[in-house]
C-alpha cells in the first residue's frame, strides 16, 4: 500500500484544537478593534497615527532585537502587535508622535525581550511601556483632552460655570472626582465621551471585545469579574460610588485585556480569582489614597510580580490525594494568602507614597520659600496671616495663604495663589509692595502642557505683571486686560492672571481692613 | 476536574451496524496482545490448527492465552513489530476457509451456578483481556486478593475517544451478551452492584441497555457528562461513584473493579457459547476512509484487509493510528494485525497528519486546567527538556495517564505527552541502572 517513509509516526495525541498562540493573538487584536475605532472617533485621526506607530514600532523592534540576538524571529505569532496595540490604547490621545515610537520599542525591549521574549516576561509589556513613559515624561503622559462634541459640559451638566469649564478641560473623570469632587454623568462615562486614554473610555466598545474573547474561550470570567467586583466592593466600603469607578479610567480595559494576559497571570482559575481580587484591592486603594487618580496599571504590575507566589499557593490538587485540610481550613488559607498579598502591596504602596510625598513636600516647601524671597527683594521676615480664609470670607477662590513681610516695619505682602490651569492647579507666589504695586510673580508648581504651557513660568510672561497696581487690568487682552497671553496657552495665561489679580485684590482688602501692620 | 471537549467525529460510523467481512487468507496472531508475560508458542510450522485452539500460553498469573482465529496450517512463528515499536512473536496461519472448530471451552453448566474460582479460570482459558485498549488480563482483575473488599463492578461503556464507535454499536446490538457478561463478572467478584457508565452523547445505547437491564437486580446504567477522558478508569470511578483512587493504587483499593463493555460481551461469548476471544469489533474510520465501518474482525487479520473491506482510502495515507486520536498509537504499516485490544483504527491524510510546529510556552495554564490528574502537565515538558528528572518525579510525573488533554489544548503545540513519556522512560532507566 504505502511506503513507510510517507507515513507520520508520532506520539499521541494526534489531534489538537488548532487554537494556536497566533490564533489567540489574532483574536485579541480583533477584540481590540472596537476600542481603537472608538478612540479615533472621539479623539481624532491623530490617534489612528499613534496606534499605527505604536504597533509598527513594537513589531519592528521585536524582529530587530531577535535578529540582533540571533533568536528565531517570531513576530508572526502576533504577540508584539498585541502589546503595541494595547500600549497605544492606554496612551493619552494628546501625545506627540515620537512617544508611541519610543514606547513601542521600550515595551518590547525592556518589557519582553530582556527576559527572553514571549512567555518569559514577568510583567505585562504594554503596562511596562506605560509605566516607563509615565516616569520619564510625566506631563505628556498625563495630559488629557475631552473628546469633541462639547463633551465636558454634557458630562458635568450645570455643576460648574463656564470659566471653570475651561480650566477643567484637561482633567479626567477620576481627576475631577478626586481633586474637585465633580462627578461626570454615567451616560458620558459609559459612552466614553470623556477625557482619558485612547482606548479606555468607551465601555460598549470594550465590552464587545471582551464578549468576543469570552465567546472564543480565550479568557474566562474569573479574572475580570473578580477584579471589577472587588473594585466595586472596595468602593462601597470606602463610601465611594462603585458604578462611577467601574465605568471610569482604565478598569475595563485593564480587567478584560491586561489582567487576563496569559504570560503574566496565574495558571489556575483559582489563582486567577486571587489575582483579580488583588488587582481590585490595589486599584481601589491607589485611586482613593494614592498619589494618582488612577491605579489600574500599577495594580496589575504589582500583581504580575506576585503571580509566581500565587501559582505556588494554588497548585491544583493531585487526583486521588486525600485533602489534608478541611474545606474551611483551605478557604482560611486562601484568605490569609490574599490578605498577606494585599497587606504587603498596600505597605509597599503607602510606603512609596509616603516617601515620595514627604520628599515632594520638602522640595515644594523649599521652592516656596525661595519664591517668597524672590518676589520681594531685600531682607524680610515673613509672618503668615492666620485664619486668612475666615478673614477673606470667600472673596477669593485662588488665594490660599498670605505672608506679611517686615524689615522692621511693614515692607510688603507675599500671597500664595493656586488658580486652576490647563493641567490642574498652578501654584504661584505674588509679591506686593506696601504701596500696592506688584513686585514679582513666581510659579512654584504647575502641570501645564510642556512647551507652550510652561512658557507661563518664564520672565517674559511674568515680567508683565511687575509694577502694575490696578487690579482690573490684570487680565489677558482677550478679556479686556493688559496682559499678553502666551501664544497657544490662553487657558494657562488666564489662570496666572487670575491668580495675580486676586492676590492684589486680597492685598487691597487686607489693607482696607487695616490688617497690614507689623506688630512690634 | 480537568478534561476537554474534543470534536468527537463519531458520526462517521455511529450509525453503521457491526458487519462481518471476508476473512483473510492468512492471519498473523501476536503472542503478546496483553499486559503481562508474553505467551510461548504451542504450535510449530506446518501444524494444523482449528478455530479456538490455544496456540500460545505462558506459566504466569499475569498473562492470557492466545487462540487461533481460523482453521488452517501454521506457516511459522515470526517476529513482528507491534504498534509502539515493541518486537513480539506472532504465529502466522494460512486460512483454509473451513472454520473447523476446536473442541472449545466447557459450556456444561449455567455459568451463574459456577464457583467464582471456576469462572475466573474459564475467563483466563478464553484468553480474555480488557478490550477497551489497555488489554489487561481480565481474570487477574476479577481475582481480588482476600484482603481487598470490592463492592461494585463498574462497566465502562463511555468510549470517550473521538471517532471510535465499536463499544457504542456493541451496546446497541449485543446488549444481551453484555448483560450476561456483567452478571458473570459480578458473580466472579461476589458483588451485588454493577454500574454501567455511558456518556450522554449515546442516548440510544443508554435507552436500550436500560431496558435490557431493567429486570437485573443491582445493575444500573449511569448516564455521564460528555467529557474526555471520562472513560479513563480513575476518572470513571470518580464520576460514577465519587471515589478517588489514590496515586499509585488500584481501583480495588476503593472497592471497585472496572471492565469494558466489550470485555463483558467477550466473557458471555466464552462462558455461554464456548467461544474464546478470537474476534472483536474494530471501528475502521478516519476522514480518508471511503466507507468507514464497524467490523467484526478475526484476531490476526491485517489492518490493510479491513481498510480494503471499507473501500480503501480516498487520499494517500498520512498517518495510521491504532486506537483513537487522543491516546492511540501511530504505526508505520497497515500490515499490522488486529489484536484483542484494538478498538479502532484511524486513518489520516497527509495534511491531517501534519504536526504543528512547537512554539514557546506562553504560560496560559490551559494544560494545568485540563489535566484530569491535577498535574502541572506543561511543567513536566519543561523539566524533561532541561533534564530536571528529579523535579518531574517530585511533581508526580508517574501519575500522568497520558490522556493527551494537555497537548491537545496547548496553543504552543508543545509535545507535552511525548516529553512526559520520555521523562518516565528516562527515570525508569536510571532506576534500573542504580538498582
Amino acid at each position: 500500500m504505502q511506503s513507510a517513509a510517507t507515513v507520520t509516526v508520532s506520539s499521541s495525541p494526534h489531534v489538537s484544537t488548532h487554537v494556536t498562540t497566533q490564533v489567540i493573538m489574532r483574536d485579541v487584536l480583533i477584540a481590540l478593534v472596537p476600542a481603537a475605532v472608538a478612540g479615533v472617533v472621539y479623539f481624532g485621526m491623530n490617534v489612528a497615527l499613534i496606534i499605527a506607530l505604536s504597533v509598527a514600532t513594537a513589531v519592528a523592534s521585536e524582529a530587530l532585537i531577535q535578529k540582533v540576538l540571533g533568536r528565531p524571529i517570531t513576530v508572526s505569532d502576533g504577540s508584539a502587535a498585541v502589546a503595541g496595540l494595547l500600549f497605544a490604547l492606554v496612551l493619552p490621545p494628546t501625545v506627540d508622535l515620537w512617544l508611541p515610537v519610543i514606547g513601542g520599542f521600550l515595551l518590547i525591549f525592556l518589557g519582553k525581550q530582556v527576559f527572553g521574549g514571549l512567555g518569559y516576561n514577568p510583567f505585562n509589556p504594554a503596562h511596562v511601556g506605560r509605566a516607563i513613559l509615565t516616569a520619564s515624561w510625566p506631563v505628556a503622559m498625563t495630559t488629557w483632552v475631552w473628546p469633541r462634541f462639547g463633551a465636558l459640559e454634557a458630562a458635568v451638566g450645570s455643576a460648574i460655570s463656564g470659566a471653570e469649564l475651561d480650566a477643567l478641560s484637561g482633567a479626567t473623570p477620576l481627576a475631577l472626582m478626586k481633586y474637585h469632587g465633580i462627578q461626570v454623568s454615567y451616560k458620558s462615562l459609559f459612552l466614553g465621551n470623556v477625557a482619558g486614554c485612547i482606548g479606555e473610555t468607551c465601555v460598549p466598545a470594550l465590552l464587545i471585545g471582551a464578549a468576543y474573547l469570552l465567546y472564543k474561550g480565550h479568557i474566562t470570567w474569573h479574572t475580570p469579574l473578580s477584579f471589577m467586583g472587588t473594585v466595586a466592593v472596595m468602593m462601597l466600603i470606602m463610601g465611594q460610588d462603585p458604578l462611577f469607578h467601574l465605568l471610569s479610567g482604565g478598569l475595563m480595559i485593564g480587567a478584560f485585556f491586561m489582567a487576563t494576559d496569559y504570560v503574566t497571570s496565574p495558571y489556575t482559575l483559582k489563582g486567577q480569582v486571587i489575582f483579580g481580587v488583588g488587582c481590585g484591592i490595589l486599584t481601589a486603594l491607589i485611586r482613593i489614597y494614592g498619589g494618582y487618580p488612577e491605579g489600574v496599571c500599577y495594580a496589575i504590575l504589582l500583581m504580575n510580580a506576585l503571580t509566581p507566589l500565587i501559582d505556588k499557593f494554588t497548585k491544583p490538587r493531585r487526583f486521588g490525594e486525600v485533602a489534608r485540610d478541611s474545606a474551611i481550613r483551605v478557604i482560611l488559607r486562601y484568605a490569609v494568602v490574599l490578605g498577606l498579598v494585599c497587606a504587603i502591596s498596600a505597605l509597599i504602596l503607602s510606603g512609596t507614597y509616603d516617601v515620595t510625598r514627604s520628599r515632594i513636600e520638602e522640595g515644594e516647601a523649599q521652592d516656596f520659600y525661595r519664591a517668597l524671597a524672590e518676589v520681594l527683594a531685600g531682607d524680610h521676615e515673613f509672618t503668615p496671616i492666620e485664619g486668612l480664609r475666615g478673614i477673606l470670607g470667600g472673596r477669593s477662590n485662588t488665594v490660599t495663604e498670605a505672608y506679611i513681610a517686615s524689615d522692621g516695619r511693614f515692607s510688603g505682602l507675599a500671597v500664595k495663589a493656586s488658580p486652576i490651569g490647563y493641567g490642574g492647579p498652578i501654584d504661584m507666589v505674588v509679591g506686593i509692595l506696601p504701596e500696592g504695586k506688584i513686585s514679582g510673580v513666581r510659579i512654584v508648581a504647575q502641570s501645564e502642557t510642556p512647551g507652550l504651557g510652561t512658557e507661563i513660568a518664564r520672565e517674559a510672561f511674568l515680567g508683565q505683571f511687575v509694577g502694575v497696581s490696578e487690579a482690573d487690568s490684570l487680565r489677558v487682552r482677550k478679556d479686556g486686560g493688559s496682559i499678553d497671553a502666551v501664544t497657544g496657552a490662553t487657558v494657562s495665561s488666564r489662570a496666572v492672571a487670575t491668580g495675580v489679580r486676586e492676590a492684589l485684590e486680597v492685598f487691597e482688602f487686607l489693607r482696607d481692613q487695616g490688617l497690614l501692620t507689623v506688630s512690634k | 476536574m480537568g478534561g476537554v471537549h474534543a470534536d468527537d467525529c463519531k458520526e462517521l460510523t455511529a450509525d453503521r451496524p457491526i458487519r462481518a467481512m471476508d476473512p483473510p487468507e492468512q492471519v498473523t496472531i501476536p503472542l503478546s496482545q496483553h499486559i503481562g508475560t508474553p505467551c510461548a508458542p504451542l504450535v510449530k510450522k506446518d501444524d494444523r490448527v482449528l478455530v479456538g485452539q490455544i496456540i500460545g500460553d505462558a506459566e504466569d498469573r499475569l498473562t492470557a492465552p492466545v487462540h487461533s482465529s481460523v482453521s488452517g496450517t501454521v506457516l511459522g512463528v515470526t517476529t513482528i513489530e507491534a504498534p509502539g515499536g515493541r518486537k513480539v512473536q506472532a504465529v502466522s496461519i494460512a486460512n483454509d476457509g473451513m472454520y473447523e472448530l476446536a473442541p472449545g471451552l466447557e459450556v456444561d453448566h449455567d455459568p451463574l451456578e459456577l464457583e467464582p474460582a471456576e469462572l475466573i479460570r474459564r475467563i483466563r482459558d478464553a484468553g480474555i483481556v480488557g478490550m477497551g485498549g489497555a488489554a489487561f488480563p481480565t481474570h487477574f482483575k476479577l481475582d481480588v486478593p482476600p484482603d481487598k473488599q470490592v463492592d461494585t463492578l463498574v462497566v465502562n461503556g463511555v468510549e470517550c475517544e473521538p471517532y471510535l464507535t465499536a463499544d457504542h454499536r456493541l451496546m446497541l446490538e449485543s446488549g444481551e451478551a453484555i448483560k450476561q457478561g456483567i452478571l458473570v463478572a459480578m458473580r466472579a467478584l461476589g458483588v451485588r452492584r454493577a454500574l454501567v457508565g455511558v456518556e450522554e452523547n449515546k442516548p440510544d445505547a443508554i435507552a436500550s441497555l436500560g431496558d435490557l437491564l431493567a429486570d437485573a437486580d443491582g445493575i444500573e446504567v449511569v448516564p455521564l457528562k460528555v467529557k474526555y477522558p471520562q472513560g479513563a478508569e480513575k476518572q470513571l470511578i470518580k464520576a460514577i461513584l465519587d471515589r478517588e483512587v489514590p496515586p499509585g493504587r488500584l481501583p480495588m483499593d476503593v472497592g471497585v473493579v472496572v471492565i469494558n463493555i466489550g470485555t463483558a460481551a467477550a466473557i458471555a461469548d466464552a462462558l455461554y457459547r464456548g467461544m474464546p476471544l478470537i474476534q472483536r469489533v474494530v471501528t475502521v474510520t478516519g476522514p480518508i476512509v471511503r466507507e468507514p465501518a464497524n467490523i467484526l474482525a478475526r484476531i490476526g487479520t491485517p489492518v490493510s484487509h479491513l481498510v480494503e473491506s471499507c473501500g480503501g482510502l480516498t487520499e494517500d495515507l498520512g498517518k495510521f493510528i491504532v486506537g483513537g486520536p487522543m491516546m492511540g498509537v501511530a504505526h508505520h504499516t497497515l500490515d499490522t494485525p488486529v489484536t484483542k485490544g484494538m478498538s479502532g483504527v484511524l486513518l489520516f491524510s497527509r495534511s491531517q497528519a501534519k504536526l504543528l510546529e512547537p512554539t514557546v510556552c506562553i504560560r496560559c495554564g490551559k494544560c494545568i486546567q485540563v489535566c484530569p490528574m491535577g498535574l502541572i502537565a506543561g511543567g513536566f515538558a519543561e523539566m524533561v527538556e532541561t533534564g530536571r528528572y528529579e523535579e518531574a518525579e517530585q511533581n508526580h510525573i508517574f501519575d500522568c495517564i497520558e490522556c493527551g488533554c494537555c497537548a491537545y489544548i496547548c496553543p504552543a503545540s508543545r509535545r507535552i505527552v511525548q516529553s512526559i513519556r520520555q521523562g518516565k522512560n528516562e527515570i525508569m532507566r536510571r532506576r534500573s541502572q542504580s538498582a
